[in-house]
Order: structure tokens, then C-alpha cells, then sequence
């Protein structure tokens, strides 16, 4: 029964261990990301809605700034400017006229802000080098010219040769304006030596003037350390407002050949082969200048989509910084290196987690240019719409960052003048939460791994403590439910709740083993307490059977009958402490190697004279079985199982001894007909206390006859068993015992 | 002169049956119910046999404790423990004390009588020396009943006087089985059953094999009882 219970709670455990079930729940911090992100999603949203609401606040700010000024877009005023678009190129109000002479020096400061071109770097050929041909630019202007200076890089300067008819013989410089109405005209400059150059209105090769005549425009080539410079001054009327205007350095080499070689431009070749012009309203400058700040470009244009004014520059994603240098140990390396890895690792992660992020804000995305004419289109369309202007991002060719666009009209009592455009990266805002980003994914993802560490841990730790505890309160009780150990050591003192339990199976083990004892020690205080007032009955007995007058038969009688009451008592009182001592006594016991056969062969022959009205029969198909045993005990289990066999058994049928062999055990059965043992004992007969008979006069059922054969059959490794006997009524006590080895 | 018992026992009712039985076989009584009295008596007056009880009143070993003084005052009196303690514990403190005999209750007094006359009996055979003509020997057994004097090969033997009427009945018979219930007579004790009989060939054996460890003359026929081996052994 015991282990049968024992071993359902086993099967018990199985499926969901604790570990089991608190990794599980650690699972649910896998939440913690998305919400992370969600957090990250809505605040970029919220960065994003302030941004572009700051931008329409700017946008019509200036606007308001700018309304019912009529007078600031008047067509008249204001001088072209060279722009090329979508750098930024400005041209510098002057203080005064400048000398021609091409020498920078009068330029001032202007001449910091001079524009670099060069060899594309991807139009290099090997052989190509920057030194070969490059030039800074320079653009000013001062009442009615423009000026520019060009200071060109070139290994060798050829100048022209006046025999030859074609003029693109030498080093030069070509000017392309293109009117509003679309007639293009060509200008070249170039000099015969040093000093003041000749200008032709060219053909559309660039190899013939159209007129012989050079033409009333001061330019002055002047050399200097690996190359020259050139100084210009344009008319006004050359470059009105709707030119475009396109500088290009065309570079001679060989002085013998004299063939154009490369020719570099202040504008891409293609699509667009002209820069832009705006007139710079130089009120418009001054107003806006007070609104330059970093990050944002503010242009103002009028009605006919000519740009008048713009200022500030929107900074596009900061270079990277120069490497570091790298740490000088190997470790330090090798840490290094590791923590890259991670880094990269970590921001591939975070990247992943922000293209979602960029895909989701895709909408309303598109190419800056387009956006820009959409922008304008709208805003200049329809001067009766004063609904604010909605905010547009793009996406600038260069770089991944958002250009976020916005627009205000600038209105007048007579109508439209014009409109204000804003400009803003995002990346202002943005950069800032991609590292945010970045930040939380490591953290995250750090937290998260020492937190299914830790629980792990915990986890393994406490079932590991739980099981020790289990082991140990099984190991503390025998099978039998006898105490082996009163205190258990897992976690004895440990402050916590399984410590609690520990200390708790502990107690509860030692009221166990007092209780235990108390029941094992009754049978023998019983017996002792009841021997005393035995003993007095008996005496007293005896003394009054002396003085039993004559020979009184009745008397005697009566003594005779109290005697035998006695000794029923006392036989009780032995048979309780036999089974008492039973466990005790075996274990001092030495175990000898016996023959089975033999010995139930010759313990029949004595029950022969012990039982005089019964017929025993051995029935034996084996030779001689080895068994290690207690001769003493084994008998006194034969006894019980013979006394049960003679008791139960009919008087004229014999009781069978049969021996036999299983594998390496030897089976005993003892085997008597008669009634069988009945079906619900089955199982507890061997149990103290439990007894078949009913009460009947003469002998005493403590029901402890089959529980002192069961102790002793145990002793011996055996294993004792009541069934029903199958050929005839009657009952089978089987022995089952392992072989001596 | 009357031979004089000393009865050391606690529980009233039993010391006066004793005493009452003795009494009436005419031997003179003293009964006491606790060490200290019975102490100071015996500083007094040596009886010629004492009968203790282990528990005396509230010491537990009371009963051990007065069987060694005694034994100090005078090393042949014949002590016999009756007692309600069974355990074999108890039996070998009581015996390496030197205790003539030890008898658990409930005892039959005829019985007690019967071991006292034989006591008194075996006490004055070893005062006098006499040789007892029943003395037996068999093979490396020598057993004088006249002075409850045993010995294997030489070697003394320590018996108890059951002890002693057991391996003498056994060996009186070699080759004969004794049953449980002749044995039983033979240890005059009413109430022996055959665990007790068997307790008392375990504590026989043992002490034969204490001065011989390949003593094997006391057989077990399972069942029955016990015999002695025939032949020298």
C-alpha cells in the first residue's frame, strides 16, 4: 500500500516543474521591447508633430513679418545672384567697386566663402590627380556689376595663341547665360598673356567667335603658384533677373596641339545645365538675417517663383568622426574589437527596429525637388486659400535624413506677393532618438538576458532545495513508517520559507519518532505494568488454594479456572512483546547459510509431534535450495504459518509444505484446504492486529501470529502472500525468498 | 533455627503473599520495600537468601543496586531476582551481578519455593565441599548439582540455576529429544513459553561458546524442542 502510494505521487510530477513555469512566465518580459518601442513610435510622433508645427509657426511668422510690404518685391530692385542649387551659393554684397587686377586681396573676407570645384571624383581616371585642374569661385556685387574671381589650380597654363583663328586654343573661361525666353549666348574669356583678357560672344562650339569684335567687359587673368586667376566684372543687363547664368574652366595643356582637354563647370552637366537665378531683395536679406539658425534654410519667393531672398543652412547628417586611435594592449584590442562587434550587432538590431520605424512614417515621402514645386504650386495658386500649408518630408538624394518643407503666403491688401518657405532636416530631431533607440534596444536586450539569468538561476536553486528537502523527509521515514533520522539537514537553517518547511518536518519528525516509540515501548510497558498485578492474583491464588479447607473438588475447581485465565493473560502479554522485541531480536541475530529442504523437511517432522491430530506432507521437485537465514526466526515464521495452517485448515485434510523454484528465488507455499482467507483481508492480514478468526474461547487472536511471520519473512529478504487455493477451497501462503548466494 | 529470607519487593500485596507462602514452608521472613531499609537491616543482619525486585519504589535499578551491596557484604549468599522485566538487558546485568537465578513475573510459589529449597540445598553443598554422587560428567561436560558447579573442557561455566536444571536435563538424556513442555517442567516456572525456552538455550549456548567457540552439543529440532548430541562432541 505504502509504496504504491508512494509511487502514484512520483508519477505526479512530470510536466510543469517549477522551472518550467517560471521560465515560462519570464517569458511575458519579452513584452518589454514592443512596448519600448511602442513608447519610442509615439514619441518620434510626438518630436515630429512639435517640429513640423514649430516649422508652420516660423514659416508664418516671417510671412507676417513680411505682409503688406509690397515695396520689398518690387522687380526692380535687387541683383542676380548665381545659385546653384541644391548647394548653396551666395553672392556677397560689396562695400564698394572693386579692382580689377585679378588679385584677391580686395575681396576680404568674401573670399573665405569661395566655392571649390573639381575632377568629380568619380570621373577620375587614374592618371587624373585634383592638382591637374581645379578652381575656387567667388561671386559679389556692387551697384550695377557683378563680380567674380576665379582662382584655378592647373599644372599649365597655355595662353593664346593669336594666329590661330579658332579662339579655344588656350586656357579660358566660358560664361552661358540663357534668357528667360530661352536664347542662349556664349562668352569666352581668354588672354594672350598676363593681364587683361579678351571677351567673345562665342559659337555653340566654342571654337568661333560670332563677331570678331571683343566685347566692353573688364577681365583681368593674373598667374600665380600652380595656376592663375581671373578676375570679372559683368554688367547687370548681361545677367538680368531671368538669366541663367554657367561658369565652365576649360583647361589647354599642350601647347603645340592646343586641344581643349577637360572642361570643369559650376553646374552639373546634365539634366540641368544652368544654375538658377534669384534676385537677392537685399531688405529681405537683412529681415531674414535675424532668423538664421542652424538646421533650418528660409527662402522667401515671389509670385513668379523667383527666389528673393534665403538664409540659414539646413546641416545634413554630420560626418563621422575621425577613428580613434586604437587602444595600445592586445587585451584593450581585443576588448575593443569585442565591444564593436556587440556595438554592430546591437545596432544592425536597433537599425532593424527603425527602418520599421522609417517605413511607417513613409507616407507623404517623395523627392525633394517634387515636393518643393508641389509646395510652391500650392501656396502661389490660389492667393484666396488662407488654410495653413501642410507640413511635406522628403528625402534628400544625398543622405537618408528627412527634409521636412513647409510654406506661408506673404500677402498684401492687393493680393499675393509672394510666399515663405521653411526647410528643416529631421534628423534634428531625429538623430537624437535613434540613439534613444539604440540605447533602449541595449539596455533591453541587457536586462532582459540578466533577468532569465537570474531567474534561471533562482529557479535551478530552488528546485534543487525543494528536491534535497523531498529526498531527505523520504530518506527519514523507512518504508515501513518507521523513523530513521529526527532531524533533516537541507536548509535546517536557512531563513525562508523552505527553511520554515525543513524546520517543520523536522518537529514534525520527532513527534513522529516520539509518538513511535511511545507505541513501540506500550506492548513492553503494558506487559510489565500488567505482570505486577498478575503476579499479586497468582500468589494470592496460591495462598488461598493452601488454605482451601480438606479436599473441596468445588474450591478447587474455581482456582484451577482463575489459573488458567492467568495464563491466557500471560500469554497475551507474551505474545505482545514477542512481536515487540521481534525486530530488535533479529538484528542481533546471526544469519547462517541453510538448506531449505532439509530444514522444512525435519521442522515437519516436528510439527508431526506438536500437532498429533494433523497430516503434514512435504512436497519437494528441487534439490537442496541455499537460503541465509536465522534457523531460530525461520522457525518461529514457520510456526505462525503452521498454527494459522492447523487452525484454519480441515482436520483431515493434510497441510502441504511445497517447495519450489522461480528464477533465483525459492518459493515455499503452505497450502491447507479448508475456508479460504477472505477476499478484503487479503492485503491487511499480515497487518498487526488484523485476525481471521472470531472470537472463540481458549486462545487468544491478537491477530499478531501473521504479522510476526510477515516481520521475519522481511528479515529474510522474502515476501509473504495470501491467496486462495485454485484446485480445492482452501488458502495458499506463499513464501517467496531469495537463494543464499 | 529457621533459614531467614529477606523479601525486597515495593508492591505491598505481592511481598505479603510471598511472605505468607514462605512462612507457611517455615522459613522466617523479612520483608522490606525499599533499598534503604532493607539496607540498614542487612548492616544489621545478613539473611541466608534474598529475593529482590529490580524497580524499587522511584529507582529504577534499585533492585541491581542492593544485589551489589550485598554481594560486597557477603559474596556466597544466594540472591534470586523476581522481577516483571523480561528484557535480555536486564537479564545479563542481574546475572553479571552474580544472581543465583533470575525468575520473571508472574511466578507460580510452589515453584519459588521448590528453587529456594534447591538453593539452600546448593549453598550448603559448597560450604561443605561434599561431592554430590549425582555429579555427571560427559565428555568435556562436568556438572555438579550439589554445588550448581559447571564446567566445559576445564573451563568454569556461569549458570543460572534454570540454566543449569536446563543443560543438566539435556545432558542426562544425550541423543534424546527434550520437547518444550518437558523443558518447561524442568525450568519450574509455570508460565514459560517456548520463546522462553528458547531465550534460555540462546543464553546456554552463548556462554559454552564464550569458553568454546565450536560448541555445537545443543541441537534444535525445529518445532520440538531441543536434544543434547550424542557421542563425545
Amino acid at each position: 500500500m505504502k509504496g504504491t502510494d508512494r509511487q502514484s505521487g512520483r508519477s505526479r510530477k512530470g510536466i510543469l516543474s517549477i522551472r518550467t513555469k517560471l521560465l515560462l512566465i519570464t517569458m511575458t518580459f519579452l513584452l518589454l521591447p514592443w512596448v519600448g518601442y511602442r513608447y519610442i513610435l509615439e514619441t518620434q510622433k510626438f518630436l515630429l508633430a512639435g517640429q513640423e508645427q514649430a516649422l508652420s509657426l516660423t514659416a508664418q511668422a516671417v510671412a507676417t513679418v513680411l505682409h503688406n510690404r509690397p515695396q520689398l518685391f518690387d522687380p526692380g530692385i535687387g541683383i542676380p545672384t548665381l545659385l546653384a542649387r541644391p548647394n548653396d551659393f551666395f553672392s556677397h554684397q560689396l562695400d564698394g567697386p572693386l579692382q580689377i587686377d585679378g588679385s584677391a586681396a580686395d575681396w576680404g573676407r568674401v573670399f573665405n566663402d569661395a566655392r571649390f570645384f573639381s575632377v568629380h571624383p568619380w570621373q577620375c581616371n587614374a592618371r587624373d590627380d585634383i592638382s591637374a585642374l581645379s578652381f575656387y569661385n567667388v561671386l559679389s556685387h556692387f551697384n550695377n556689376f557683378v563680380y567674380a574671381f576665379f582662382h584655378v589650380r592647373d599644372d599649365v597654363t597655355v595662353h593664346r595663341d593669336t594666329e590661330m583663328r579658332r579662339l579655344n586654343n588656350s586656357d579660358h573661361l566660358r560664361l552661358t547665360t540663357q534668357e528667360a525666353g530661352g536664347a542662349t549666348r556664349r562668352y569666352l574669356f581668354t588672354a594672350r598673356r598676363p593681364g587683361r583678357m579678351s571677351v567673345y560672344l562665342m559659337d555653340a562650339e566654342w571654337t568661333y567667335p560670332l563677331t570678331g569684335e571683343p566685347l566692353d567687359i573688364a577681365a583681368v587673368q593674373a598667374p600665380v603658384g600652380g595656376g592663375y586667376n581671373i578676375e570679372i566684372r559683368l554688367p547687370l543687363a548681361l545677367v538680368d533677373r531671368n538669366t541663367r547664368v554657367g561658369f565652365s574652366i576649360a583647361d589647354v595643356d599642350d601647347p603645340e596641339a592646343r586641344q581643349v582637354g577637360r572642361v570643369l563647370s559650376t553646374f552639373p552637366d546634365a539634366p540641368r545645365p544652368f544654375t538658377r537665378i534669384y534676385r537677392d531683395s537685399p531688405e529681405i536679406s537683412d529681415i531674414l538675417r535675424g532668423l538664421d539658425r542652424p538646421g533650418a534654410r528660409i527662402w522667401i519667393i515671389d509670385t513668379e517663383r523667383s527666389i528673393r531672398a534665403v538664409v540659414g543652412n539646413p546641416a545634413g547628417i554630420a560626418a563621422p568622426p575621425p577613428p580613434k586611435p586604437q587602444a595600445g594592449t592586445a587585451a584593450g584590442r581585443i576588448a575593443a574589437r569585442v565591444a564593436e562587434r556587440l556595438t554592430s550587432a546591437v545596432s544592425w538590431l536597433s537599425g532593424k527596429a527603425l527602418s520599421a520605424l522609417e517605413v511607417s512614417r513613409a507616407s507623404g515621402q517623395g523627392d525633394y525637388d517634387t515636393a518643393w514645386n508641389t509646395i510652391v504650386s500650392r501656396v502661389l495658386s490660389d492667393p484666396a486659400d488662407a488654410s495653413p500649408v501642410p507640413v511635406h518630408r522628403s528625402q534628400t538624394p544625398q543622405s537618408e535624413t528627412q527634409v521636412l518643407l513647409t510654406a506661408a503666403r506673404i500677402v498684401s491688401a492687393d493680393g499675393l506677393l509672394g510666399a515663405v518657405l521653411v526647410e528643416q532636416t529631421s534628423g534634428q530631431t531625429l538623430g537624437p532618438q535613434n540613439k534613444l533607440v539604440q540605447n533602449i534596444t541595449v539596455i533591453t536586450f541587457a536586462v532582459f538576458v540578466l533577468l532569465i539569468l537570474s531567474l534561471a538561476y533562482f529557479s535551478f536553486r530552488l528546485t534543487r532545495r525543494i528536491r534535497k528537502l523531498r529526498n531527505a523527509s523520504e530518506q527519514a521515514i523507512t518504508p515501513e513508517g518507521r523513523v530513521r533520522a529526527v532531524q533533516i539537514q537541507p536548509d535546517a537553517r536557512a531563513a525562508d520559507e523552505i527553511g520554515d518547511l525543513s524546520r517543520g518536518i523536522s518537529s514534525m519528525l520527532g513527534k513522529l519518532n516520539q509518538y513511535t516509540r511511545y507505541l513501540e515501548t506500550m506492548p513492553d510497558t503494558l506487559a510489565h505494568e500488567i505482570s505486577n498485578p498478575l503476579n499479586v492474583v497468582n500468589s494470592s491464588l496460591h495462598n488461598l488454594e493452601e488454605q482451601i479447607p480438606g479436599n473441596n473438588e468445588k474450591y478447587a475447581q474455581y482456582v484451577k479456572r482463575a489459573q488458567n485465565g492467568l495464563k491466557r493473560l500471560r500469554s497475551i502479554i507474551t505474545n505482545l512483546t514477542e512481536a515487540a522485541n521481534l525486530e530488535e531480536a533479529m538484528h542481533s541475530e546471526r544469519m547462517e547459510r541453510l538448506n531449505l529442504c532439509d530444514f522444512v523437511s525435519s521442522y515437519v517432522e516436528g510439527c508431526q509431534v506438536a500437532h498429533p491430530g494433523h497430516r503434514f506432507i512435504v512436497e519437494r521437485t528441487i534439490e537442496a535450495q541455499m537460503i541465509s537465514a536465522s534457523a531460530e526466526h525461520f522457525a518461529q515464521m514457520l510456526d505462525k504459518l503452521t498454527d494459522n495452517a492447523v487452525e484454519f485448515g480441515d482436520r483431515d485434510s493434510p497441510v502441504l509444505f511445497r517447495i519450489s523454484r522461480m528464477e533465483n528465488r525459492v518459493i515455499l507455499r503452505i497450502i491447507n484446504s479448508g475456508a479460504p482467507p477472505p477476499e478484503d483481508l487479503r492485503e491487511r492480514i499480515f497487518d498487526p492486529m488484523v485476525s481471521l478468526s472470531q472470537k472463540s474461547g481458549g486462545k487468544s487472536h491478537l491477530g499478531l501470529g501473521l504479522y510476526v511471520a510477515r516481520m521475519i519473512a522481511e528479515h529474510h529478504g522474502g515476501h509473504l502472500q495470501a491467496s486462495q487455493r485454485q484446485d480445492a477451497p482452501g488458502a495458499v501462503f506463499t513464501l517467496n525468498l531469495p537463494l543464499a548466494g | 533455627m529457621s533459614r531467614t529470607i529477606a523479601i525486597i519487593e515495593d508492591d505491598a500485596d505481592q511481598r505479603e503473599n510471598y511472605a505468607d507462602a514462605l512462612s507457611s514452608q517455615g522459613y522466617d521472613i523479612r520483608t522490606f520495600a525499599n533499598r534503604k531499609d532493607a539496607l540498614a537491616h542487612f548492616r544489621r543482619q545478613l539473611p541466608d537468601l534474598a529475593i529482590l525486585d529490580i524497580m524499587l519504589e522511584d529507582e529504577m535499578d534499585g533492585g541491581f543496586d542492593l544485589c551489589r551491596e550485598l554481594r560486597s557484604m557477603s559474596p556466597g549468599l544466594p540472591i534470586i531476582f523476581l522481577t516483571a522485566r523480561d528484557s535480555d538487558v536486564d537479564r545479563v546485568s542481574g546475572l553479571r551481578l552474580d544472581a543465583w537465578d533470575y525468575l520473571t513475573k508472574p511466578v507460580s510459589l510452589p515453584f519459588l519455593t521448590v528453587r529456594i529449597n534447591s538453593l539452600f540445598r546448593i549453598a550448603e553443598g559448597i560450604q561443605s565441599r561434599n561431592e554430590d554422587e549425582s555429579a555427571l560428567t560427559l565428555g568435556k561436560l562436568r556438572m555438579d548439582p550439589g554445588s550448581m558447579a559447571a564446567s566445559w573442557d576445564g573451563a568454569v561455566l556461569n549458570f543460572t540455576l534454570t540454566e543449569f536444571w536446563l543443560v543438566e536435563s539435556l545432558a542426562r538424556k544425550p541423543g534424546m529429544v527434550k520437547t518444550y513442555d518437558s523443558l518447561m517442567q524442568v525450568t519450574r516456572q509455570s508460565y514459560v513459553e517456548k520463546n522462553s525456552i528458547n531465550g534460555y538455550v540462546r543464553r546456554v549456548r552463548k556462554k559454552f561458546r564464550e569458553v568454546d567457540a565450536d560448541f555445537a552439543m545443543i541441537e534444535t529440532v525445529f518445532g520440538i524442542g531441543y536434544r543434547w548430541r550424542a557421542g563425545d562432541g
